[in-house]
């Protein structure tokens, strides 16, 4: 085999455990493979670890230079976050996915977001007998979501899996649209262009950590990463 | 001096907008692959590395000290290709074999390097694709089987199986005749 090169800092793990040797692995998972116990033989192991180490050469191939240039400039232009707290993360390349979530509660899955879909369409059309809404008295201050409201929507207004992003159809846009209106970590489940009082709007329906709840933001058109004005703010279903 | 990606994530929030396209580019490639892995679409994979650095982005005061950085950029990516698979499943997707692992390797490698690597990556590229994704976590950017369980949905003798099995095959590629006992089908 041909000389091997060092990993590079970022593959930290080097010296670490070899943990799919298979001198590692239970019978079971030897059998489900083919192997007994007795297949391994010093020249196997010998074998697997020139493999392991060959790897440890590989590199992934790099995305194309203009679509990194893309995804970097879309981060240009987001706005700066607010750290809640300088330190973090506290340790060396620690960081959660999870942080946000409340303990004890669980993620939204999609059995539960059809279910929410069923509640939220029966809440909107009880709750919402279709009466003129003032903008002026529900709208909420740039960046802040606003307090719920009525308005004349259906169920058939709920673009669940609807992609009509109109003006937000750029992500990067829509992702400082969405932390300008808290809603920084959370997936579009649908999108409509939709006439909130008679403005233009883009109705976005979010999920929630609540199963059964859905959450509907009606955005100006020019939500953005510079500023987001929320028209509404509607959680729907239990 | 090259700084941690704690540091860069803490210089991002004190407003360094520099340091976020350091810490993405670290990570960039592994987002980029594992995007396509998902989705199978090239399009969709580009979309959802950026739904991903963007939320990052917004999102890094979340940090907390229970995972690691990497992790935390490919659970993200994950949660959005799952949105996006949810959203696609009416439109059939647009397959890409082995069309990331064909790519040349970054200029300014030593030859014999790039030889070899060419070698890893054309063995890598003969192997089924689940074992390609397990040995690309675990050997090339050295996640743990149990965090490549739970961004893969299974379980970590089913990635130790594939993993292995993906080694043994690999080494019978690169080295055709050496007596090494075959793998069988996966389980």
């Amino acid at each position: 085999m041909n000389e091997l090169t060092p990993r590079s800092a970022e593959q930290d793990t080097a010296v670490r455990h070899d943990e799919l040797s298979p001198a590692n692995l239970t019978g079971p998972e030897l059998a489900s493979i083919g192997l007994t116990p007795d297949d391994l033989t010093p020249e196997l192991l010998a074998a697997l670890e020139e493999t392991r180490q060959l790897l440890a050469v590989a590199q992934l191939p790099e995305p194309p230079a203009g679509l990194v240039h893309r995804w970097h400039a879309a981060l240009d232009e987001l706005p700066m976050p607010v750290a809640a707290d300088p330190s973090f993360p506290a340790d060396d390349q620690r960081c959660s996915p999870r942080a946000r979530r409340p303990a004890g509660r669980r993620s939204v899955r999609w059995g539960s977001g059809l279910l929410a879909m069923a509640a939220a369409a029966a809440v909107v059309a009880l709750a919402l007998p279709g009466a003129a809404v003032n903008p002026a008295e529900h709208a909420a201050a740039p960046g802040t979501p606003a307090a719920p409201t009525t308005q004349a929507l259906t169920s058939k207004d709920l673009p669940v899996g609807g992609q009509d992003y109109g003006p937000l159809a750029d992500p990067a846009r829509r992702a400082g649209c969405l932390a300008r209106a808290g809603a920084a970590e959370l997936s579009v489940l649908g999108a409509r262009q939709v006439s909130w009082s008679g403005r233009p709007a883009v109705l976005l329906v979010l999920p929630t950590e609540v199963p059964g709840q859905l959450r509907m933001l009606v955005v100006s058109p020019d939500c953005g990463p510079g500023g987001a004005e929320v028209l509404a703010d509607l959680p729907v279903g239990r | 001096m090259t700084r941690t990606d704690a540091e860069l994530l803490r210089a991002h929030l004190a407003g360094d907008r520099a340091a976020f396209h350091e810490l993405t580019s670290r990570y960039q490639s592994l987002l980029w692959n594992f995007a396509q892995y998902w989705l199978r679409c090239r399009e969709d994979a580009e979309e959802a590395v950026q739904d991903t650095l963007t939320r990052a982005h917004q999102a890094a005061a979340s940090c907390r000290a229970d995972d690691s950085i990497r992790a935390w950029l490919v659970q993200i990516l994950k949660n959005i290709c799952i949105d996006r698979l949810r959203h696609n499943r009416s439109r059939p997707a647009e397959p890409v074999p082995g069309e990331v692992l064909e790519q040349l390797p970054a200029p300014g490698n030593p030859i014999a390097d790039h030889e070899l690597r060419m070698d890893v990556r054309a063995a890598l590229a003969e192997l089924p694709e689940h074992q390609r994704m397990v040995l690309w976590l675990v050997e090339v950017h050295g996640f743990r089987v149990s965090e490549v369980a739970e961004l893969l949905g299974i379980a970590v003798g089913t990635v130790k199986s594939r993993g292995t099995r993906g080694r043994i095959r690999m080494n019978q590629i690169l080295s055709p005749g050496r007596p090494l006992q075959p793998a069988t089908e996966e389980r």
